[in-house]
């Protein structure tokens, strides 16, 4: 583990642990005189911070299971389109940031693919956090025949980093995270002799997961 | 009225931290997740004090000081060495907080701040 992973991390813990005490100090100060959508709004920041402390104790799990080859891997016909539809709405009400709109363009007829749904789950939600972690203003998310285009209007990846993309824990500048979101999805998607890639946009960047088709 | 931009990438927190300084002072608070996003606010709005994170998506709270140009800076920061303290002092910032911090704390570091 290297000193920037270890520092990452204590941030990423410390960040919805920061909402927790800010909101029970609160509660606790003030439990009469705080109006009842304010204490609601307290327990519902609270909540999605615990949330948000659990979906890190799960990508830590699964990033362990995956170095020591250990993934429970239970693939079923699933509808990517609505695992898709599922993901961002999720991601919207929880971690989108402020500034930034995503846009879903998923077709009405289900996309059937063979994969695990709980961890294609995981790939769509590395890559919603990738682009938002970038993006402006923008994150499109398009589903297609066996794929999942995540599409932001940041600055794109400078060339020299590109090689270092999908290496865990690797240092990149102006990265934040825990650096191991890329190597997970790409991971989870070769799981399922599928592929992730990142391409540039003229206008941002483009993380394509491509999974094979149920036939 | 005393008019804060408040900068940084945990959106609840920034939520929760500036409606409580919001009630706690009479305060106006803005927000933003980033440098960039501070960088435009404080372009078309004018602020008397900065509090802002040291480590955004996209630059730091050095850099969030230096594009926005508010006179009045604080920072707040996960953990601080010595060393830190001693930077950011030196960089100009009147105060620096260790979260997570309170809004009557950080009102009342600001009020000091003010009256430098």
């Amino acid at each position: 583990m290297t000193p920037r992973f270890l520092s990452s991390l204590a941030h990423d813990l410390r960040s919805p642990l920061n909402v927790v005490s800010s909101a029970l100090t609160e509660l606790a100060r003030e439990p009469n005189a705080l109006p009842a959508d304010e204490r609601a709004l307290l327990y519902t920041l609270s909540q999605r911070a615990i949330a948000r402390l659990v979906g890190l104790t799960q990508r830590l799990s699964l990033a362990a299971k995956l170095q020591t080859n250990d993934l429970d891997f239970h693939p079923t016909a699933v509808d990517l389109g609505a695992l898709t539809r599922e993901a961002v709405a999720n991601f919207s009400a929880t971690e989108l940031r402020k500034r930034v709109e995503a846009t879903a363009l998923i077709p009405p007829e289900p996309v059937m693919v063979n994969a695990d749904a709980n961890l294609i789950r995981a790939v769509l939600r590395e890559l919603l956090a990738n682009a938002n972690q970038h993006a402006r203003r923008k994150l499109v998310v398009e589903v297609g025949a066996g794929t999942v285009f995540v599409d932001d209007d940041g600055d794109g990846v400078p060339e020299a980093e590109r090689a270092l993309l999908f290496e865990p824990f690797c240092e990149r500048r102006n990265r934040t995270g825990l650096g191991f979101g890329l190597w997970l999805a790409k991971s989870l998607a070769e799981k399922h002799q599928g592929t992730l890639i990142v391409e540039r946009l003229p206008n941002g960047a483009r993380q394509a997961l491509a999974l094979p088709l149920l036939k | 009225m005393t008019r804060v931009l408040l900068v940084d990438d945990e959106p609840d927190f920034t939520m929760l931290l500036s409606r409580q300084l919001a009630r706690v002072t009479g305060f106006e608070v803005l927000t933003a997740d980033s440098l960039q996003a501070a960088r435009e606010l404080s372009a078309a709005e004018r602020f008397d004090v900065l509090v802002t994170d040291l480590n955004l998506a996209d630059g730091d709270g050095l850099e969030v000081k230096r594009v926005t140009a508010i006179p009045c800076c604080l920072a707040l920061t996960g953990s601080s060495t010595g060393s830190d303290l001693l930077r950011l002092k030196q960089a100009g910032f009147a105060e620096v907080l260790v979260k997570p911090v309170t809004a009557g704390c950080l009102a009342a570091a600001i009020t000091t701040a003010l009256q430098r």
